[in-house]
């Protein structure tokens, strides 16, 4: 198995709030081969994000975790990601790791040129000699990334350029250090569609010619389809199926996985209404015995609301955590 | 879906102060008829001017030039207690179900406030009767009205914005992108409410969106925006099948297409 | 919100002592056997023991007695100014947030004059004028106040403003009038508070510089900075003529100023992330 970047066994993450833990990530499995796009799929507090930021170390002060994150560099050594000290996980962002989040706008220092944030990854990370070597590599990024005339770029501070081009400009921070592992956090939410579709392009673009593999978080199944290669659904904490991409979408298994594609509107179909998965996503904390969705489920069998159903594998590569399943493997 | 037109806007045209004292069009010299009954869409990206010709329309701003007519009148020139009347026929769901609530009150208050308003209930008993009766439509709990809105998530934030939209049976509901901050399921549950209430209570539909798909499913008729124009206005199925504008094509074709089993 | 606080040891501890110190001052004739104005020429200048628990002053009142009386005119120097001072500062604040253009200009630049005067002028030229009486101490240390409290307001409800359900209320045909009772000011009470709790500490050593100074509160009435200005003479000598009510000037200050940090705290909206 060391055909694999990263390899996340049994994560959880749980918060203290008002002085009791809240599991956020129930034990979650995920592994990232290399080279290859990943999607991680949940609606909001589903904790996706949560996985994510513990991958690079950023969790809130409040946040504790357990289980293992093992990285696997190119250069053969395995690390365990979630031993490291302070020191070397900030060695691991940035050349191993690169990050990209959701809102350009404040994740970019209104105060500086653009090129000089871009450079600073190069100076924290000590890969450059000087500043003319580090203003040069910058401007090749920039203009890698898709920034027009990336020598006047440089110059030109975050407010000045439009939101598609922010996050182009953080992608380059993110990619500058030749990283092993492109997390985007939902890259394109914020961006308006024809932004997002080169976006989208510019980031597998970005994974082919670098060999990087990318974790991407979102809650659009539309971006899934389109840019990644395997796919993780997760709902509650939990990673209810998992497959690769085409088989996901030509045959989805989980009741969840199927509510939620047939709640997307699609341009060609003209449905009176919508099919939904009824209910609310529960609150944190409520912990259930049974299945986390057996309540809003339209194949609950009594067995579901008593058990966890563990995960199995219904097609190749295809894992479902789920009671029903075997009636609708094909 | 009748042929009266319920509102027209004539050449309209808005615009915004620069730093660099120029201004900046945001819409330009536009023009459409809405009709009684129908969903009309505005669909366009971020900063066509959808949001503000909706505005316009709402009369929360005034155009620098044009008229707004509703049922023939000319509102744009009229405020204060002439344009009153006309605040009672319009309303409008937000887009952020978190700022669109007041922090401060419970959902009782929020949704009483346009019956207290208009005077439309006679004593607290009518009020608290009517305000149930709009939790159900809405399909939230009746325990929700002593509740604060932080206490709801934003797909029932939105159902109470909608309660409170239609508390007075307006003739226009003006939706801006009010699923745009929700998640998927719950987006659905919201598209099927809306269209339920449009079909039940006979409301005219002015729905505001980025979201071509969403579009398709809850319009009659679409209108691409963009730079303060209109590219094409047709009916939902014509827009899809038939784009004519190059514009709408380069939308439809930017959407991140999910590969079906179909 | 008031959960909230008790969970917060400082609030506890200053909200705790501040109640205490209003029992106890409230209580003055039933607590202490003498008077305020009791003068015992036989015993001038004594220190603290014998039946005076903080000794006697140079006209041989018990200054126990005085502090506890003095208190009284402080806290109520401190509370009734500083409240007034925000019902004038939210009045001129709302007013410019919402009335754009020269009536905002007007409040703005009145204020910002008010506030580049410095406080004790502003005071001297009010109390020379009316007279040093506990209602030109009051009148003096609302002026001094109102307008910083006009500026935070005036930003605030701009914020408050902007938010989507005041357009909301706009649409429901709300009114001026009800916008503002019923959704800005509701808006701006914590904000309120905080001022509130915030300018007591700098109406309290106001008015005892005022009156240190001889031109604040005059006898036969005590207040706090009185009795420090009269015992600076016997500072050497009699050390606790002078500490004992700086000392009360001081608890004062820091709980007031602890309770409205803590509130403050508590306010803050980005606490209630996860």
């Amino acid at each position: 198995m060391s055909d694999f970047l990263l390899k996340i066994s049994n994560l959880t993450v749980s918060v203290t709030r008002n002085k009791q833990d809240i599991p956020i990530v129930k034990g979650i499995d995920m592994d990232i081969p290399r080279g290859k796009i990943v999607g991680l799929v949940g609606e909001s507090g589903c904790g996706k994000s949560m996985t994510a930021k513990s991958i690079m170390g950023i969790l809130p002060r409040s946040a504790h975790m357990n289980g293992s994150i093992l990285w696997n560099d190119p250069d053969g050594s395995q690390t365990e990601i979630t031993g490291l000290k302070e020191k070397e996980l900030r060695k691991m962002c940035g050349p191993k790791i690169g990050m990209v989040f959701q809102e350009p706008m404040t994740s970019l220092n209104p105060m500086m040129k653009i090129g000089d944030q871009v450079a600073e990854v190069l100076f924290i990370h000590k890969l450059v000699k000087n500043r003319s070597e580090a203003k040069e590599k910058v401007i090749r990024t920039l203009g890698e990334v898709g920034i027009p005339e990336p020598e006047r770029h440089y110059n030109s501070y975050p407010h000045r350029i439009s939101g598609g081009m922010r996050q182009r400009v953080m992608i380059a921070m993110a990619v500058i250090c030749e990283p092993s592992l492109l997390i985007a956090d939902e890259p394109t939410t914020a961006l308006d569609v024809t932004i997002e579709a080169q976006i989208l392009k510019l980031i597998r673009h970005m994974c082919e010619t670098h060999n990087m593999s990318a974790l991407v978080i979102t809650h659009n199944m539309g971006v899934v389809s389109t840019l990644c290669d395997k796919v993780y659904v997760m709902y509650m904490g939990r990673i209810l199926e998992r497959a690769p991409v085409d088989q996901l979408f030509k045959t989805p298994i989980h009741p969840y996985t199927r509510g939620l594609l047939s709640s997307i509107p699609r341009i060609h179909a003209n449905p009176e209404y919508l099919a939904t998965i009824p209910g609310n996503t529960p609150e944190f904390g409520k912990e259930t015995v049974g299945c986390d969705f057996c309540l809003r489920c339209s194949d609950d069998q009594r067995r579901c609301f008593f058990e966890k159903p563990k995960e199995a594998e219904i097609e190749k590569d295809h894992f479902v955590s789920c009671f029903s399943a075997n009636n609708r493997s094909k | 879906m009748s042929e009266q037109v319920l509102i027209s806007a004539r050449n309209v045209t808005k615009s915004f102060p620069l730093p660099n004292k120029k201004r900046r069009i945001v819409v330009n010299n536009l023009s459409l008829d809405m009709f009684k009954g129908e969903t009309l869409s505005l669909v366009g990206e971020s900063g066509c001017g959808k949001s503000t010709l909706a505005r316009l329309i709402m009369r929360l701003t005034s155009p620098d030039q044009g008229e707004i007519l509703y049922d023939g009148v000319n509102i744009a020139g009229l405020s204060g207690s002439a344009l009153k009347p006309y605040r009672r026929k319009m309303q409008m769901v937000f887009q952020d179900p978190a700022s669109s609530l007041d922090p401060r009150m419970k959902v009782r208050d929020i949704i009483a406030e346009p019956l207290k308003v208009w005077h439309i209930c006679n004593n607290k008993k009518e009020i608290e009767r009517r305000v149930m009766e709009l939790l159900e439509m809405v399909e939230l709990k009746e325990s929700a009205i002593d509740r604060y809105p932080h206490e709801f998530s934003g797909g029932q934030k939105q159902r109470i914005g909608i309660a409170r939209a239609i508390a007075i049976n307006p003739e226009l509901l003006i939706c801006d992108e009010s699923v745009s901050a929700l998640d998927v399921s719950v987006q659905a549950q919201i598209l099927n409410l809306l269209k339920r209430l449009k079909r039940d209570l006979g409301l005219s539909c002015l729905f505001i969106s980025h979201d071509l798909s969403v579009v398709n499913f809850i319009s009659d008729r679409v209108c691409v925006m963009n730079d303060g124009n209109i590219c094409e206005i047709a009916d939902a199925e014509s827009i899809y099948a038939n784009p004519s504008h190059e514009y709408t094509r380069y939308l439809l074709s930017a959407i991140p297409h999910i590969k079906y089993a179909e | 919100m008031i959960k909230l606080l008790r969970q917060n040891k400082t609030a506890l501890i200053s909200g705790a002592v501040i109640l205490v110190v209003i029992i106890l001052s409230t209580l003055a004739p039933l607590l202490s056997k003498y008077s305020e104005t009791s003068q015992d020429l036989a015993h001038r200048l004594m220190a603290p023991g014998n039946g005076h628990l903080f000794g006697t002053d140079e006209l041989g009142r018990d200054v126990l007695t005085r502090i506890l009386y003095g208190t009284r005119v402080s806290l109520f120097i401190a509370l009734l100014p500083t409240a007034l001072a925000v019902v004038v500062g939210t009045f001129a604040g709302v007013c410019s947030a919402l009335f754009n253009g020269v009536i905002d200009f007007a409040i703005m630049r009145f204020a910002d004059v008010m506030l580049s005067i410095p406080g004790m002028l502003l005071s001297m030229v009010v109390l020379y004028t009316f007279g040093g009486s506990l209602s030109s101490v009051v009148i003096a240390l609302i002026l001094i106040e109102w307008g910083g409290i006009a500026r935070v307001v005036r930003t605030r409800a701009l914020e408050i403003y902007q938010k989507e359900y005041i357009e909301a209320a706009i649409i429901t045909g709300a009114g001026q009038g009800r916008i503002i009772f019923f959704h800005i000011i509701p808006n701006l009470i914590p904000t309120l508070i905080v001022l509130f709790t915030l300018n007591i500490p700098s109406s309290i050593l106001a008015e005892s510089t005022l009156s240190f100074l001889g031109i604040g509160i005059q006898p036969p009435q005590v207040s706090l900075g009185l009795m420090t200005g009269y015992s600076r003479q016997y500072l050497f000598q009699m050390p606790w003529l002078s500490l004992a009510p700086s000392g009360m000037v001081m608890l004062l200050v820091l709980s007031f100023n602890f309770l409205g940090d803590a509130i403050r705290d508590i306010l803050d909206p980005k606490r209630r992330q996860l």
